[in-house]
């Protein structure tokens, strides 16, 4: 609800907010040049009745003088026809500038306040005052909700891009954004008189008509100083009865040009000297302080709206939204996950999807996000692991969270999401259960721990909770996909289908969500998928919803997504896409896959794989640095029929990207399996990884398992084994 | 001064049938290009020593921003007894047409303009023009933001 009071007003409101924050940001930078460059009024200022006389002896015509803000004394006067502005000294009355109101500074203020456009644009002024309120408060309320407590905005902020830019500037620029929208929604208040101004009854008295006398000698002008003054108005010369007007800051006053008698004299109403405040504070006229920090809230507010239009896009354009959510206060379930790369948010969404697709309502948010309370009789957590078992970012705030529940107590279900080649598989998953357990709450469904998002394994789990609630649940994977991208298959070349292992390397392009839209604009936005070698593609063939995974062997900058898809006999996906003509389109969505690539630190690369496992492989080759080592192991089964990516393999080789090419071929006399070829340069392999060489494995199971005997047969001598070389980091698989 | 307005109400109930005694009068007033927004303009008539005898004009339609037509207000009240109209922008000009008895025209009554702008001057008497058939066709000049003003009739 907080967040689309947010969302909502900053998405359609960004660029009318930027432009009116922009102009803001100079009239306010004007403003504090003006007060740096103030004159010092000095305490032993001449009586005004003095000034007065001073400034019209030097100055012909003279309707209005004015003490500005910073302490100038500027005289309005008919010159020509026409009205100019001066400065004068405040002691001798002569001039000292013109006050030159620029065309530009004023083209700015209109645009400020008006829109250059008379009543409705202050209407949108006022309006985007309020809309500037809206978003300071909600922003505040959403930094306080999501880093817990006021005193959290102190400190310095996770993330990073755009959030973090949206953030930062947020708590720095948000009190005098609050106090620019404010005075702002005043005046606009005041400008259409929904709030009276507060001026006094504009009664008029006229003057004795006799003939005026010298300023100074008036008693009515010799009681107000000029610290005092705002503006004082002169008589019209041609009308005997017109009184001097003077406003200070506590009253309104009409003298008698003729006996110097104060005719009236009107104090200040509270609602006055509210405007007035109000009109200061926004204008931070004559204020150096106060102006340079509003001019630098405004500049914020200007990246704040253009850096909250690209976050609201984003997520719009990547479809993230999601689709029904209850809210808390009538949820049945909550729904919760805790993601650290956004593959968990993809199965909760999936989750949620198959939930309120069979009736129930359902509050889907992240682990931080945990209410204090709620009616929802069931609590579902899912929680991915960062790291050695630590929180993932959307749940890092969980456990206070937890101590701060104060609903009763719904009944519990945990998945937990890892990969078993990390030594506290699902540990974050398991430090909830027990802090739950511990609060009291009920698992009524044993925790299920997940291995690298197999979606196998979480509809087993599904499938479990669906018999728990008298449900029937079916997860579509595929519409979760749907929200993702469109792929045109643009080239296709084909292996192996001699030796009965047909296998097509397959290229597409990304199809852009909105056509019409540059493509480098669509990359910044983040409307393509970005991707690197060794990411995988999820891919569903229609009318089945399981998704199938495909490693990725380019990288998203190359404008192409390549995969190797093995035809396995029967299967439906690898039948689906080997199938596929160029000009098809299919869906598809990118999991990134930071576990699986080289460490940039390595000293030596050793890559090894079999069949089409050779995808990601030679997307690390590509990327490699020149100057690494990168040796390449793999097997095929006939080098005249499925030697996947030959000819760039050995131009890689050719040119010493590729340091050294061992292959093996299994239907040849004389040939084998690629972990005979690891066991043949086991004492090569053991000195490079003595020396810290990275290992990456990418293929089947059983290629994998022979791989890995071979290794451990390799490394033995070095007293080493595979998991504490999967612990460094200096072994990963990707293995299916 | 107040004479020929007062023996005008007392005679005017009973000339009625036969009279004509007014005649429409247009008036031209032209803006100096200042460069700022537009202007509130009071077109009025008074005597010679400016008090009020008939409101013509009022261009500006924010009732509260006429108290800075200073000259016009100040006996008016700002109740306003001629036509009303849009603020009139720099360096343009602004025709108004309004019967005027013939009992002040020729009679020592002149035409005023108060001018204002928003943020910037208020101009009591910006312009003035008597009110007699010589001055047709002689525009006079304005001292704030008034350029000219012209009658004619």
């Amino acid at each position: 609800m907080l967040r689309q009071w947010h969302a909502l007003p900053g998405l359609f409101l960004a660029l009318l907010l930027a432009i009116t924050a922009g102009t803001g940001a100079i009239l306010a930078g004007q403003a504090a040049l003006d007060a740096a460059t103030a004159p010092v009024v000095t305490a032993e200022a001449l009586p005004l009745g003095q000034l007065t006389q001073r400034i019209t002896g030097e100055i012909a015509s003279v309707e209005k003088i004015t003490r500005t803000p910073s302490g100038r004394v500027r005289v309005t006067h008919l010159e020509n026809g026409r009205p100019h502005s001066v400065f004068v000294d405040a002691t001798s009355g002569k001039m000292i500038a013109v006050d030159t109101a620029s065309p530009s500074m004023r083209f700015i203020t209109n645009l400020h306040r008006a829109w250059l456009n008379g009543d409705g644009g202050r209407l949108v002024a006022g309006l985007l005052a309020l809309a500037m309120l809206v978003l300071g408060i909600t922003g505040l309320l959403m930094l306080r909700r999501s880093f817990g407590g006021w005193a959290a905005l102190l400190q310095p902020f996770r993330g990073s891009g755009m959030r973090r830019w949206h953030l930062e500037l947020g708590r720095i620029a948000v009190a005098g954004l609050l106090l620019s929208s404010v005075t702002g929604l005043h005046m606009s208040l005041v400008g259409f008189e929904i709030v009276p101004d507060g001026a006094s009854p504009d009664i008029f008295v006229s003057a004795s008509g006799e003939a005026a006398r010298p300023f100074e000698q008036l008693e009515g002008l010799a009681t107000v100083s000029l610290a005092d003054l705002r503006e004082m108005t002169l008589p019209d010369p041609a009308d005997a009865s017109d009184p001097i007007l003077i406003r200070t800051h506590d009253f309104t006053r009409l003298v008698d040009p003729a006996t110097g008698q104060i005719l009236r004299e009107d104090r200040h109403s509270f609602l006055w000297h509210v405007r007035d405040i109000a009109y200061r504070l926004h204008t931070a006229e004559g204020m150096l302080g106060l102006a340079m920090a509003l001019a630098i809230s405004a500049v914020g507010g200007v990246i704040l709206s253009l850096t909250g239009l690209v976050i609201g896009l984003k997520k719009r354009l990547s479809g993230s939204q999601i689709r029904a959510n209850a809210p808390v206060a009538t949820a049945e379930i909550l729904l919760l996950y805790g993601s650290e790369g956004g593959t968990t948010i993809r199965f909760a969404k999936a989750l949620h999807q198959a939930l309120v697709a069979a009736g129930r309502r359902v509050h889907l948010a992240s682990m931080n996000d945990l209410p204090r309370q709620s009616p929802a009789n069931m609590m579902i957590l899912l929680a991915a692991t960062a790291g050695n078992g630590e929180a993932p970012a959307s749940a890092s705030r969980f456990f206070e969270k937890l101590g701060q529940w104060q609903g009763s107590l719904p009944e519990l279900a945990v998945v937990g999401f890892g990969d078993r080649q990390f030594p506290d598989f699902c540990g974050y998953a398991n430090a909830i259960e027990a802090a739950c357990r511990a609060r009291g709450l009920q698992l009524v469904l044993p925790t299920e721990r997940i291995d690298r998002q197999s979606v196998e394994a979480f509809s087993g789990w599904t499938q479990r909770l669906a018999a728990h609630l008298g449900l029937s649940l079916a997860l579509s994977f595929d519409a979760a996909a749907r929200a993702g991208q469109r792929f045109r298959l643009v080239a296709r070349e084909d292996f192996g289908a001699e030796v009965q292992a047909p296998t097509a390397v397959l290229r597409f392009r990304p199809v852009p969500h909105f056509r019409w839209l540059p493509e480098r604009l669509q990359a910044a936005l983040g409307g393509l998928p970005r991707f690197e070698p060794g990411d995988l593609v999820a891919i569903a063939p229609p009318d089945d919803a399981r998704l199938r995974f495909y490693s990725i062997a380019s990288s998203s900058s190359s404008g192409e997504l390549e995969i190797c898809v093995r035809h396995q006999p029967g299967g439906a996906c690898s039948g689906y896409l080997c199938g596929l003509m160029p000009g098809a389109e299919i869906t598809a969505a990118i999991r990134a896959n930071p576990a699986f690539r080289p460490d940039e630190k390595a000293p030596s690369l050793i890559l090894i794989g079999a069949g089409a496992g050779i995808a990601p492989l030679v997307g690390f080759v590509r990327l490699a640095r020149a100057g690494r080592p990168v040796h390449l192991y793999w097997g095929g089964r006939h080098p005249r029929s499925d030697f996947l990516f030959r000819d760039e393999l050995e131009a890689a080789r050719n040119e010493g990207r590729l340091t050294r090419l061992r292959t093996i071929f299994s239907r040849i006399t004389g040939g084998g399996y690629v972990q005979d070829l690891i066991a043949q340069d086991a004492a090569e392999l053991r000195a490079m990884i003595a020396a810290g060489g990275q290992i990456l494995i990418c293929g089947g199971c059983d290629m994998a398992e022979g791989v890995r005997q071979s290794l451990l047969a390799a490394l033995a001598p070095l007293g080493l084994d595979l998991s504490t070389l999967r612990q460094s980091g200096r072994l990963l698989e990707d293995v299916y | 001064m107040k004479k020929p307005i007062l023996a005008l109400a007392l005679t005017l109930p009973f000339l009625a049938p036969v009279m004509a005694e007014a005649r429409p009068v247009r008036i031209t007033t032209t803006l100096n290009a200042y460069g700022g927004d537009g202007a509130y303009l009071a077109i009025y008539v008074t005597d010679k020593a400016g008090k009020l005898q008939q409101t013509i004009h009022i261009a500006g339609g924010k009732a509260k921003y006429h108290k800075h037509l200073a000259g016009w207000f100040r006996q008016s009240g700002g109740r306003i007894d001629g036509t009303t109209g849009a603020s009139v922008g720099a360096g343009k000009t602004l025709t108004v047409s309004a019967e005027i008895a013939d009992a002040l025209i020729d009679a020592g009554f002149e035409i005023r303009v108060d001018s204002a702008v928003e943020k910037e001057s208020d101009v009591p008497a910006d312009a003035r023009i008597p009110l007699a058939k010589g001055n047709v066709g002689t525009p006079a000049a304005g001292r704030g933001y008034v350029k000219s003003i012209a009658i004619s009739m």
